[in-house]
């Protein structure tokens, strides 16, 4: 059966052109990964009601999905997940559709969300994600994501984006829960279960990263981390990202390296690494890494923008601006990506645009 | 709504109305709730959910600059410039307020005084990047785009110097 999927799949990439994916490895979430619990969230449905994870959650696990109308591939994983919702209901499956579309949803916007949901004829429920705070809370990186909790709200498995071999990896995973069926997933997937006491320590310098006093003592939060369980991946991205922001190249390098010792495919070590890269001038290496971490997880946006940085100092200009479309179709909502578009006019000399650009990103930021 | 404003300011003078009752927790639950109803798009609510919070505190500045900002975005600059200046009446060093009133001007088109207030906001501000941003479409409407680009980059150095 395994065997055979493979070959459609192949077969299926050979008549579409579509991108032949490495099975994807995770990063799905800023922060978070499989085998972590999951903030708790409290939305509205479309009768105005509060919803929390409790009063939604399934018997034996639930599917989380972060969609919108705006992303293409939000219909197809929503019509997915119908499928395995109407399978698997009666035997403990509760599935929860999270619109994300915008910061402010409006009467008419609402209208046009329940009117997209019900053309699709969803079963499951719908919340609205006023203000993006479970966005956020969760750190989605792509839309659609798809997070499978159990009822402790641990996340079992993430899936950014919809790809067409994860998309099925996951429906496994969901199946092997209700048949006697073994899931094929791949482990980064439903997650590295790291030690207890590593996985406080990391969530304890990740909290604290928040706080403004505070932020610079999340370094022995994740040293600790670490040192508890040398294998857990997370909190090497962690201390890598904070050397990053105090400009200690050399120290966040080690750790991104560190990190894709532990996982050659994780797509936040090898972009992170690239974007060091490109800073040192070394555009061939970048480009190689950034291709790696795509072909690991094509939803993984800040590849994007950093390939639209090494394409600018390429002189493809065009490609570059291509990479930073990209980029605002997979989350239209992350700053970064105008931040760096208005970087790569300025280098070109085109101050208008930058400046369009740079009130683009504040204009996110403020929202 | 310029009668309740001005009611809510007379207030909030010592002197200029008898002496009422404040109910500071109420007017901070109905601040929240405002928060929430203007989330989620609903305006006029959250506006009535101000009014009836600086009605419970007349005194409560917060309230006045969320207040402001909703009645900006409905485009009554009027009534935000004056919501706005009674929060600074309150507390002098408000930067949201001195903001708030830099936007109102900018977008009456008082590019000149927009730039001298937003400038005010800027000094010892602890959160300016709205403060920057402003300024950097004060200058992009005066077709200044090296001065609007160099706000605007300001703005987000302070941004992920983790300043709001």
């Amino acid at each position: 059966m395994g065997f055979l999927r493979v070959l459609l799949l192949a077969i299926i990439f050979f008549m579409t052109g579509e991108s032949f994916l490495m099975v994807p490895t995770a990063a799905t979430l800023q922060g978070l990964q499989a085998g972590m619990e999951a903030p708790d969230f409290s939305l509205r449905d479309l009768a105005g009601e509060n919803k929390n994870f409790q009063t939604v959650k399934g018997t034996k696990i639930t599917i989380v999905i972060f969609w919108s109308t705006w992303s293409a591939k939000s219909e197809k994983a929503l019509l997915r997940l119908e499928k395995l919702y109407q399978k698997y209901k009666d035997k403990g499956l509760s599935v929860v559709a999270v619109n994300v579309d915008g910061q402010e949803i409006n009467g008419t916007a609402l209208a046009e969300i329940k009117a997209k949901f019900e053309k699709m004829q969803l079963s499951y429920p719908l919340l609205i994600d006023y203000g993006l705070l479970a966005f956020h809370d969760y750190g989605v990186i792509a839309v659609p994501s798809t997070l499978v909790l159990d009822g402790e709200r641990v996340i079992q498995y993430e899936l950014s984006g919809f790809p067409l071999i994860g998309s099925e990896e996951m429906a496994d995973f969901v199946a092997s829960n209700f048949e006697e069926k073994k899931s094929e997933a791949a482990p980064q997937k439903t997650g590295y279960k790291p030690d207890k006491k590593a996985l406080r320590n990391y969530n304890m310098g990740l909290g604290i990263l928040k706080s403004r006093r505070m932020a610079d003592t999340a370094e022995t939060w994740f040293k600790k981390a670490i040192e508890a369980d040398p294998g857990f991946l997370m909190p090497y991205l962690g201390l890598g990202k904070f050397y990053v922001a105090r400009d200690n190249i050399p120290q966040a390098k080690e750790q991104f390296e560190k990190a894709i010792s532990i996982d050659s495919a994780n797509p936040v070590a090898l972009c992170e690494l690239a974007f060091i890269l490109i800073k040192e001038g070394r555009l061939a290496e970048s480009r190689q890494m950034l291709d790696s971490a795509l072909k690991s997880d094509e939803s993984f946006l800040p590849c994007y923008y950093y390939s639209g940085i090494v394409f600018s100092k390429e002189g493809k200009l065009d490609e570059a601006l291509r990479s930073f479309e990209n980029a605002s179709n997979i989350n239209p909502h992350d700053p970064n990506t105008y931040i760096y578009k208005a970087e790569v006019f300025e280098e070109n000399k085109k101050f208008q645009e930058a400046s369009e650009a740079y009130q683009k990103a504040l204009e996110l930021i403020l929202k | 709504m310029c009668l309740a404003l001005l009611l809510a300011g007379l207030a909030a003078r010592p002197g200029l109305l008898p002496a009422q009752a404040t109910d500071r927790p109420k007017a901070e639950s109905l601040e929240k709730e405002a928060a929430v109803l203007a989330r989620e798009g609903s305006l006029d609510k959250a506006i009535e959910a101000l009014r009836e919070s600086l009605k419970a505190d007349p005194s409560y500045a917060s309230a006045y600059i969320q207040f402001g900002s909703l009645l900006l975005r409905k485009g009554l600059l009027e009534e935000a410039f004056q919501a706005f200046d009674e929060a600074l009446r309150i507390n002098p060093g408000l930067h949201s307020a001195k903001t708030g009133k830099g936007m109102v001007l900018s977008r009456k088109g008082d590019l000149e005084g927009a730039e001298a207030v937003l400038r005010d906001a800027l000094a010892l501000n602890p959160d300016p990047v709205r403060a920057h941003y402003e300024l950097g479409l004060v200058y992009s409407k005066r077709g200044e785009t090296t001065k609007a680009l160099a706000e605007y980059k300001e703005g987000i150095k302070k941004y992920r110097q983790g300043r709001k």
